[in-house]
């Protein structure tokens, strides 16, 4: 009896946090097709240009298609494009002497700042996938939480800093395209401010939205925290390193990934396979995601 | 000075010799673009041998280009191999790698191959000597 009488209030409480911790309806009215469209045409349920369905994204061809389809829409939300194209090492001297660099192309676009500012906040995910995988949660899912926070950052009205969204090219590859954008980015010697890389963020079978924040810098982990705190949104340090944000840490610049729970194994069992595909993805765990990264950005910004 | 006449008036093995090593040079250099200096290095070490076989000439030389045209032969088989591996078994092969083993490829490791025969089977008529006679 005891027991069921601290339960009920428990419920209630729980009930309540768990309404608090809903995403703004407007936002996922806005959100949620875009979404869905981004992905459909990314892991082949929709045609992505002229008839043209992809089944994956790793060869150059469509690498190729799928950059040109990140660019057409980033100039469509108003950001202006930076493309970075780059030549590296096949990451294994004998191959080095059989083959030809490997190529690609990173999609990069930047949003200035409303005042004058040269300092920047870096965001961004991988667009290519392994082979024979639609790449739908790895990671359609990243791709289209950052394009869909880019809209809405661009209808901000005040913001101090410039942002900067890049689409890496070959993550699977042993994160060559992030590691090629790094080593550019550090002989910019532009201010970053931060370096925030997404990838996959569309499994959550506890629904309990948890978010995994993969090697935090100090003041990135506060900052994260702090709203997910606001958003009732539960959030673990992993030391994952496999990633994109790997790359910008390595240059010395403050970084984190972001993902799913992959470490508390709450991640897509499709991973790297062909049944990683449209159906699969949890949407609005990726609505809540995304809302949860552009308050940080929000924040990041007061 | 090498003129461009002298250049032009070599014979046919002389030039294919000349064609593979500008090949080897060139992937060096396009991998010096982007930082990398171990295909050219090797190249370069690969190419002493041959050098040396150049400055001291006749029988010298032959046997230096004798090494060469094996050394390219090896070089156009192990393309192939490589490419044989990767279609039996691809796993664990970086994409940029696995597309890159193209038709165009397979024609350019068999080239290498044919390449290599030419030079071996004639290497006796290689001679810079009797062209390049204005070296300093």
């Amino acid at each position: 009896m005891k027991s069921t009488l601290f339960l009920i209030p428990s419920f209630i409480l729980l009930s309540l946090f768990e309404l608090e911790a809903q995403v703004d309806p407007v936002f996922l009215e806005e959100m949620l097709p875009f979404q869905k469209e981004v992905i459909a045409k990314l892991c082949g349920k929709s045609e992505i240009s002229n008839g043209m369905f992809l089944t994956q994204r790793a060869s150059p061809e469509e690498r190729e298609i799928t950059a040109g389809y990140l660019s057409n829409s980033l100039t469509a939300i108003g950001w202006k494009l930076e493309n970075h194209h780059y030549k590296a090492t096949n990451g294994n001297p004998f191959l080095d002497l059989i083959l030809e660099p490997m190529q690609g192309i990173n999609v990069a676009a930047v949003l200035p700042a409303t005042i004058l500012s040269d300092t920047y906040v870096v965001f961004g995910s991988h667009y290519d996938t392994e082979r024979g995988s639609p790449g739908a949660i790895d990671n359609a899912t990243g791709i289209a939480l950052c394009l869909s926070v880019a809209r809405q950052l661009k209808q901000l009205e005040n913001r101090k800093f410039n942002f900067m969204l890049v689409f890496f090219d070959q993550e699977e590859d042993n994160e060559v395209g992030s590691r090629a954008y790094a080593k550019m980015l550090k002989t910019t010697q532009k201010n970053i401010h931060s370096v925030h890389t997404i990838d996959m963020v569309g499994w959550d079978n506890d629904n309990n939205k948890g978010v995994e924040l993969e090697l935090p810098a100090p003041e990135l982990e506060r900052l994260y925290n702090s709203v997910a705190q606001q958003l009732k949104i539960p959030v673990y340090r992993t030391k994952v390193s496999s990633s994109d944000h790997k790359s910008f840490i390595d240059q010395g610049f403050k970084a984190l990934g972001i993902s799913e729970e992959y470490v508390k194994r709450d991640s897509t069992p499709y991973y790297h396979t062909p049944k990683d595909t449209y159906d699969t993805v949890n949407f609005e765990y990726l609505s809540d995601t995304s809302y949860f990264i552009f308050n940080v950005f929000k924040t990041l910004l007061q | 000075m090498i003129h461009f006449q002298d250049i032009k008036n070599l014979n046919r093995a002389t030039s294919i010799l000349i064609l593979s090593i500008l090949l080897l040079l060139i992937k060096g250099l396009v991998y010096i673009f982007i930082g990398v200096i171990y295909p050219l290095g090797i190249g370069l070490l690969l190419l002493l041998p041959l050098l040396y076989g150049y400055l001291k000439a006749g029988k010298k030389l032959q046997k230096a280009v004798k090494y060469w045209s094996v050394l390219v032969i090896c070089y156009g088989l192990i393309r192939i191999l490589l490419n044989v591996f990767i279609y039996a078994d691809d796993s664990g092969v970086p994409s940029g790698a696995y597309y890159q083993f193209t038709v165009w490829y397979g024609l350019k490791s068999i080239s290498y191959v044919i390449l290599g025969v030419y030079l071996f089977i004639q290497r006796k008529e290689i001679s810079f000597q009797q062209k390049l006679s204005d070296i300093n």
